[in-house]
Order: structure tokens, then sequence, then C-alpha cells
């Protein structure tokens, strides 16, 4: 017997044989006589008929072994089951954990070396209020309380400050002789329709240099110094000191 | 018998217990064969002999047929036994490494604190 069949096959291949072999012995027995088979070979036939029904009868019994065997497979899938659901579960929440965790920790790196960048560069609480002071003494932040129409005391940024930004910078890239009337075609349109008196005739340019039209649209210089700088630091004073705001302005 | 025949026509692929196969083919073979061989003096009673016989053949084609069709619903022997431990043995490991995996994570340390 081939052991590596199914003992499904072997049930089966069983029957086929228990079917040939009856099949034989009833044709044989409804033949002639003259066809007959001898005593012997029929007294063969049914033996190997008894065998083959007593093997069938064993395999059906070695079934009913496998029959039990698969209950307890079956329960053992459906325990393997509920525990594959378990591992999946708790996976998920460690997985859940880990998120939050790494989160943390990156807020936790994130602060930790903005402790360490402050511990390397102190600043001194006198400092950022004295800093603090500055900027609001420059009434950059809110108007004073006492602010009336014609105070140049303003939290928005004054003549000159606007013509160092952007918009400033886009009316000196023409030819310089333009450069003025663009800057008062600018300035009459953020003024609302004033036109600028003959005093703010200075234009600024990126080089730091202040010029003054004069007549026919030529500049000169009237401040030599090309240094940033000191720029800077004109700016700086320009900007913290409210009286240096242009007279349109204070109209 | 004849009840299990007509309860399996009705589901085909409910799982069957080896009780419920019927494989008693020997004694419709026997029957068969003494009706062939038994000599009757009257002809009437041996065409009817003769039709019994056949309706004993076909009976019991019927019931091998029958047999396969109950043996294909018996649980558990798409393998033999050998393969069949095997299969529950795999199991059975399967069963016992996902119990420690669950264990490992139950038991699993919360926290180290090593790092400064």
């Amino acid at each position: 017997m081939a052991s590596h069949l199914s003992t499904k096959d072997r049930l089966l291949s069983l029957i086929d044989d228990i079917e040939l072999i009856a099949k034989e012995m009833i044709e044989v027995s409804i033949a002639p006589k003259s066809q007959k088979l001898s005593a012997a070979d029929h007294a063969q036939l049914t033996d190997l008929l008894l065998a083959k029904d007593a093997e069938l009868k064993k395999t059906l019994e070695l079934a009913e072994e496998q029959a039990k065997i698969q209950q307890k497979m079956n329960e053992l899938k459906a325990e393997v089951d509920n525990k594959d659901q378990d591992i999946h579960h708790l996976q998920r929440q460690l997985k859940d954990a880990e998120q939050i965790l790494a989160t943390s920790l990156y807020q936790a790196r994130q602060k930790l070396a903005s402790i360490v960048k402050s511990r390397k560069r102190p600043v001194s609480s006198e400092d950022l209020i004295k800093f603090a002071h500055r900027i609001s003494a420059s009434n950059a932040v809110s108007a004073p309380l006492s602010w009336q129409p014609g105070d140049p005391r303003r939290p928005y940024p004054t003549d000159l400050e606007m013509r160092l930004g952007m918009i400033g910078r886009l009316s000196d890239l023409p030819v310089n002789g333009h450069t003025p009337s663009t800057l008062n075609e600018l300035h009459r349109i953020t003024t609302g329709g004033v036109p600028a008196p003959t005093t703010n005739q200075f234009t600024w340019h990126p080089s730091g240099e202040l010029h003054m039209s004069v007549g026919g649209g030529n500049s000169v210089a009237i401040d030599g110094r090309g240094k940033d700088a000191h720029t800077q630091e004109d700016v700086e004073v320009m900007s913290t000191d409210s009286s240096s705001s242009s007279s349109s302005d204070s109209q | 018998m004849e009840n299990n025949t007509d309860h399996s026509d009705q589901n085909n692929f409910s799982p069957l217990s080896v009780q419920e196969v019927d494989v008693d083919f020997l004694p419709i073979v026997y029957e068969i064969i003494r009706s062939v061989e038994r000599d009757f003096h009257d002809n009437s009673a041996k065409a009817r002999e003769s039709q019994d016989c056949s309706q004993k053949v076909l009976e019991l084609q019927k019931k091998f047929d029958v047999a396969r069709s109950q043996i294909k619903r018996l649980p558990g022997i798409d393998y033999n036994k050998q393969d069949q431990l095997k299969q529950f043995e795999i199991l059975r490991t399967q069963l016992r490494l996902k119990r420690e995996l669950l264990q490992k994570y139950r038991n699993m340390c919360s926290f180290e604190t090593s790092f400064k």
C-alpha cells in the first residue's frame, strides 16, 4: 500500500477495486459454463473481495481516527487565529505608542537644543527690557496714548523707511534723472493725492548716498558717506527719531 | 441506510462521520450471485428473479456511487495520517510560538531609562 496516498484516495481506490471484483464475479457467474472460472480461481476472487472489504473497513477506522485529529486541529486553528488577533491588536497598540513616543522625543530634543543654544548665548533680562524700550520708543509698535492728528509719532513706517523697502528700491531702477518724479508719484499715491512739497526732494539710493534733485532733474550728492555701517546707523537714528519724518506726513 | 442516503443528497458538502458511510457491499454481491446461480424450473419465476437481479445490480452500482460521494465528505482524510500528524505538530508549534510572542509582548520591559 502506497503510504504517500491520502486516506481519501486510498478509500476511493479500495471502492473501485471492490466494484471491479464484484463486477467480475457477477459476470463470471452469468457467463456460460464453458467460460466459467475454476473453483480455485473463484475462491481466490472471493478471498480478494473479502480482503479488500476488510482493508476498506480498516481504512475507514483510520479515517475515523483522522477525523478526530482533524477536530483537534480545528480547535488548534481556532486558537491560533485567536492568538493572531491578539498579536495584531497588541502590535497596533505598540505601534501607536511608538508613534507618540517618537513625536514627544522629537519635541523634547528640539527643546533640549534650544536650551543648549540659550545657555551658550545668554541674554540678560536687563538687555531684553532695554531693547524693548528702544523698539517702543520709536512708536513702531503702537501710537502713543496722547496721539492726535498731525502727531508725527505713529506705528507705521516713516517715509524714509518706506523708501528703503522694495517699492522704494523699484523707483531707483530707472535713470537717476527720473527718480524724483517717480518717487513723487509714489508718494502721491500713498498719501492720498497730496502732492509732495519741494522739501521732499531727497532720494535714497541703495549705495547709501543721499541725493537732492536740483532743477532739471540732476542730482547732487550731499552726503558722501558710502559705508554701509554708517548708513545703517543713520537709518536707525532717523527711524527712532520721530521728528525726522517728512513734512508731508505732518500735514 | 436509506435515510442516510437521502440526507447526503440534501447537503452534499456538510462533513460526515465515518459511521454514516455505507460500505456494506458484500451482502448485495452475495444476493446477486446467489440469485444468478439459482436454478429455476418455472420460466416466469426465472424471469422475475432475473428482473430482481438486474434491480440489485443497479442498487449495487448506486451504493458504490453513494459510498464514493460520502467518502468525499469525510473530514480530515485529505492527507495520510503521517502528513496529518505533521500538520498537527506544525499547528502546535505555531500556537506555542504565538503564545511565547504574546508573553514576550506582555512582559516587555516598560521603559529603559539608560539614556543620559
